[in-house]
């Protein structure tokens, strides 16, 4: 039924403005969606109907009333159940956050907003982003539109779905170690991870604040360009926002192909352990980057080898020390402590966190504490260092990086819970650029010989957004991968 | 005498003199009903990043040079963990391995030098009150500005560690960096203390003392501490290192936690914070702003105004004083008066009426034009202070002060003549005394007449007056 | 250098009572093992030689925020998602001092 309706945010912003479409049509076709399909994939945790047809109402009286629209007008973005909105509730898919209300909006939520985007709902997600499946969410899994038996990928499982369903053209996600880029990959979309520091993280329910990056979901670069350039810049509630960079939209056709363009293929990243399809994808990959101009050279960043041990061990000492807050005190799941303060507090915590969320604050508490974390938070910290001399490197003889964003396609549900360790590498191809704060694209790359998509990711200097989404625009112009659709 | 010697170190919590908090907008004046001083960012709520305040830091340094500390080029906030209701986030963001400032010291004195280790910034926590229904939570006090200063081992003895407190608390004071106010928790106070053998150089077991709310409160736990442990030690026992609480309505200590108790805190580098980096301009700028010191005060108004030493140490108490002292006497003002006139009349006026020196109704200029009023003879002693009292209500120059109250000096036999035959009717045996030839009496006979024509009489024309009257020439 | 470690009972229960966590005698084998598992594929960074620890990602510094104190949240909102509270303050079960 939304065969005919623009599907872009660009295309459905510049409609709207145009008065060809209304935001309330648009958010009634997208509410429409969700109700058939939600049943079956479950991204969403809430939809926020009656808030969304709010605010899509007051962008049609704005327009009928000459006020200049802004640059999302009436585009349907979905949300992360991991950022917060005032007045609503925001849970990060943990039985701990269960009602809880923010007083006050995540800024980019609020950059969106005010660019005339309708937040249509929060999105289901691995509990305090720590998951590649969406399975540990308090709310149930989410499943992948490309086969219901099958994992999203996570964190940001529940908004890749949004993207890949239909729900809406664009999706808010947080990326820490891969959680935009792999579920992106393996639902069919395109996702970006901004460099660290990039789009502030004020309202971002923390898991692990070095490496915690807001991100995006969509169908196209344009569309990521066109959020990048509200989202981002320096903000006054992250002190370790900005610096300010030039938008991004503006020069997104300066390239017509690839000419001139140095892309690095670091072996750690493409070797051994890719799944046949994978490799077989990222071959093509190189070819059609090729057959634009793009130079392919081999390099390598030995520091990967240890890159997810450093991940976890960096990732879980700081996601111990943002999930200490969870006392029961002041918000957040209370069970009783038959009158005592410790039993309270550890009574809460075990029954409001979850299983993969405790054994990593207890992996975290171990590699900071006393004694140990010499031996493993220190030197995460020093090879995370190394890593990011490897990579300097790297970008001083290309300009992008490449390699399959997950060394695997989706995988059935419930198949990864026995063997953390496995689980963990599954994030290897994610976890270097999140370590080293740059940013990283995901683009849909060909599919399985069974039919489940692919993605590829590149990653780029620090602050080269830009160059990052000029090429991913290319591909996207002279390839389809990023139009074909699990549903009809 | 003691066959040992007492190896005392503080650590000092000062609360920064600034409008907000240390990370957060929220106000830092920890008054009010609980939890009317908070913002999002002192309840710890989920997505919150900490907003460092330019001020505090700005404090932070001018303490750190006015003790003589050196700032350092790159500093780091760090997370230290501990879960209690009091700290919202379950870690207070401090400094630990790369704080503020490092050195520095505190000359007491009786011209001993404690050394300082470090200065870091840290935010404080909230405040818990234990009752029936339970433990109650305001988070007020949560997240306002603190710097920690930590001694060396250097004191050796309680009064010293209260001469630390006494001069650290002087030296913040002056420079604005804080009120310290013990009472309302704005300086807080932990010490540690040790006993060694006379002639050894390995310090004791120490034992660390909490719950220290005045400097009296200090010098009293040190000394009972310093009791307790030669006891023990006396009497062959081992000291044993641990955490004491000093309760002083019971005047004594108590074990709080022994040292294999100790917490972990899991020292962790802030990742929503940026590193300090302070460069050699903003030092110097700091320096430049931190003005006089009061030592150097001290000693260059001894130099040059040849005053007591009690004297000296009000001027100096506080820089406004002293700026006050210094205007009146620019502005032709005899030093020593004009301290007399703070001492015995302005620091007076201005406490009882809840000012302050910038609020003064009567400036440094005017007390001026109202001494030179008193050399010149216009003014008695008595009617200044009457004039005085009047300026602090009406905004007049003191000679118009004057005027207007009818105090203008006189030396008018015909106006004094009642006042001093009044005075010999009211004092006969005074009257009969001098005339006995005890001169000593005149004084209790000129007060009266001063007494009653308010101060305008000039003295030496009573005197005159009086002795004429007493004793008829003969 | 520490070796990669063993998680003996006393070293969980002690992790655990720092993070606040219960963990019921059924699920400590199984915590343990996967914790252990996780260790000895990390113990390969314990024979990692790394240059100096320089800097980490880290943000530029940017100008700190002016000291100027805004209006603090109503009470009713700052209470609004507390688990108990008493008059303006949070309530909790007695801290009891060790
Ligand atoms: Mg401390
Ligand atoms: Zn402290």
């Amino acid at each position: 039924m939304t065969s005919a309706a623009p599907t872009t945010a660009a295309a459905i912003a510049r409609a709207v403005a145009a008065g060809t479409t209304s935001a309330a049509e648009v958010l009634a076709a997208s509410l429409h969606r969700i109700a058939a399909l939600e049943p079956t994939l479950h991204a969403f945790v809430e939809v926020w109907a009656d808030r969304a047809q709010a605010a899509a109402g007051r962008i049609d009286r704005d327009r009928a009333a000459g006020v200049p629209l802004g640059p999302l007008a009436g585009v349907p973005i979905a949300v992360k159940d991991n950022l917060v909105l005032a007045g609503e509730q925001a849970s990060a898919g943990s039985r701990m956050l269960a009602g809880y209300r923010s007083p006050f909006t995540a800024t980019v939520l609020e950059r969106l907003e005010a660019a005339g985007a309708v937040l249509v709902g929060r999105t289901n997600m691995d509990e305090f982003g720590m998951g590649s499946t969406t399975e540990t969410s308090a709310h149930g899994p989410t499943r992948n539109p490309f086969g219901n038996n099958l994992v999203p990928g996570g964190s940001s499982g529940g908004s890749a779905v949004a993207v890949a369903a239909d729900y809406c053209p664009l999706a808010i996600g947080s990326d820490t170690g891969g959680s935009v880029r792999q579920p992106a990959a393996l639902c069919g979309v395109s996702g970006l991870k901004p460099g660290w520091g990039r789009v502030s993280r004020s309202g971002l329910i923390a898991y692990a604040s070095s490496l915690d990056c807001i991100g995006a979901m969509a169908r196209s670069v344009e569309d990521l360009a066109l959020w990048l350039d509200l989202a981002a810049g320096p903000d006054a509630a992250d002190p370790t926002s900005g610096p300010a960079a030039p938008p991004v939209s503006a020069s997104l056709t300066t390239r017509g192909d690839l000419r001139g363009l140095r892309i690095g293929v670091p072996w750690e990243l493409n070797g051994p352990g890719l799944d046949d399809d994978v490799a077989r994808c990222k071959d093509e990959a190189l070819a059609t980057a090729a057959s634009l101009g793009a130079e392919i050279v081999d390099c390598s960043l030995p520091a990967v080898a240890h890159a997810v041990a450093t991940y976890y061990l960096i990732a879980t000492a700081e996601a111990a020390s943002n999930l200490a807050r969870y006392d029961g005190v002041r918000y957040g799941l209370r069970r009783d402590g038959l009158g005592r303060l410790d039993v309270m507090t550890t009574r809460s915590r075990s029954a409001g966190f979850g299983d993969e969320v405790q054994l990593r604050i207890l992996l975290g508490t171990f590699a900071s504490s006393h004694g140990w974390s010499e031996g493993f938070h220190d030197r995460a910290r020093a090879l995370r260092a190394q890593l990011r001399a490897d990579f300097a490197q790297a970008f001083a003889r290309c300009d992008l990086l490449l390699s399959p964003t997950s060394p695997v396609p989706a995988f059935p549900l419930g198949s990864s819970n026995d063997d953390p360790l496995t689980m963990y590498l599954c994030d290897a191809l994610t976890v270097p650029a999140s370590l080293a704060g740059l940013p990283a694209l995901s683009l849909p790359f060909g599919a399985t010989t069974d039919g489940r998509p692919v993605g590829m990711q590149f990653t780029a200097a620090a602050q080269r957004e830009d160059l990052l989404l000029q090429v991913g625009h290319v591909l996207q112009r002279h390839t389809d991968h990023h139009l074909r659709r699990a549903l009809p | 005498m003691s066959r040992f010697v007492t190896v005392i170190g503080l650590e000092v919590h000062v609360q920064l003199a600034t409008a907000s908090k240390l990370f957060s907008p929220a106000p830092a004046a920890a008054l009010g009903d609980p939890n009317t001083r908070v913002h999002a960012i002192d309840l710890g709520l989920p997505g919150v990043l900490p907003r460092p305040n330019q001020k505090a830091i700005e404090l932070a340094m001018r303490a750190s040079l006015a003790l003589g500390a050196v700032v350092q080029p790159l500093s780091r906030f760090a997370r230290e963990h501990y879960f209690y209701p009091d700290l919202p986030k379950g870690y207070q963001i401090s400094q630990f391995d790369q704080p503020l400032a490092l050195g520095g010291s505190i000359t007491l004195p009786d011209g001993h030098r404690c050394r300082l280790h470090r200065l870091h910034v840290e935010e404080d926590a909230g405040k818990l009150t234990h009752t029936d229904i339970g433990t109650l939570v305001d988070l007020n006090r949560a997240g306002v500005p603190l710097v920690e200063i930590v001694s060396e081992p250097d004191l050796r003895s309680p009064a010293q560690a209260h001469a630390f407190l006494s001069e650290l608390r002087h030296v913040l004071r002056f420079t604005g960096v804080s009120d310290c106010d013990m009472e309302l928790g704005s300086l807080r106070c932990d010490a540690n203390i040790s006993l060694m053998p006379v002639g050894s150089e390995t310090f004791g077991t120490k034992v660390e003392l909490k719950n220290l709310n005045s400097l009296k409160m200090v010098q009293r736990a040190l000394e009972y501490e310093e009791r307790r442990q030669t006891a023990v030690l006396a009497a062959g026992g081992r000291v044993a290192a641990e955490t004491r609480g000093w309760h002083d309505e019971l005047g004594e200590s108590r074990s709080q936690r022994s040292k294999e108790q100790a917490p972990d805190y899991r020292y962790l580098p802030d990742p929503d914070l940026p590193p300090l980096v302070i460069d050699e301009a903003s030092i110097a700028e700091a320096q430049a702003a931190l003005g006089e010191l009061p030592a150097a005060r001290s000693e260059r108004y001894r130099a040059a105004f040849g005053l007591s030493e009690v004297d000296v140490r009000v001027l100096c108490s506080e820089r406004a004083i002293g700026d006050w002292f210094e205007q009146a006497v620019a502005v032709g003002g005899e030093p020593k008066a004009v301290c007399n006139w703070i001492v015995a009349d302005v620091l007076p006026a201005m406490h009882e009426r809840n000012l302050d020196l910038a609020t003064f109704p009567i400036s440094p200029l005017r007390l001026a034009s109202l001494l030179r009023l008193c050399d010149a003879g216009a003014v008695t002693l008595v009617a200044a202070k009457k004039v005085f009292r009047h300026l602090l209500e009406h905004d007049l120059e003191p000679a118009g002060a004057l005027r207007a109250l009818g105090l203008d000096r006189t030396t008018d036999p015909a106006v004094l003549q009642p006042f001093v035959l009044a005075a010999i009717a009211a004092l006969p045996e005074a009257a009969a005394a001098v005339r006995a030839g005890k001169d000593k009496a005149l004084d209790a006979l000129k007060g009266h007449v001063m007494r009653a024509s308010t101060g305008r009489a000039d003295p030496a024309v009573v005197e005159t007056l009086l002795r004429a009257a007493i004793a008829p020439p003969s | 250098m520490p070796n990669p470690p063993s998680l003996d009972r006393a070293l969980m229960q002690h992790l655990a009572e720092l993070a606040r966590l219960h963990i019921s005698p059924e699920r400590m084998p199984i915590l343990r093992q996967r914790l252990e598992r996780i260790l000895a594929g990390f113990s390969a960074l314990q024979g990692v030689i790394t240059a100096a620890s320089t800097p980490i990602a880290e943000a530029s510094p940017r100008p700190l925020r002016e000291d100027r104190a805004s209006e603090p949240l109503p009470v009713a909102t700052v209470l609004a998602n507390a688990p108990e509270s008493a008059g303006s303050s949070f309530l909790v079960p007695r801290v009891i001092d060790a």
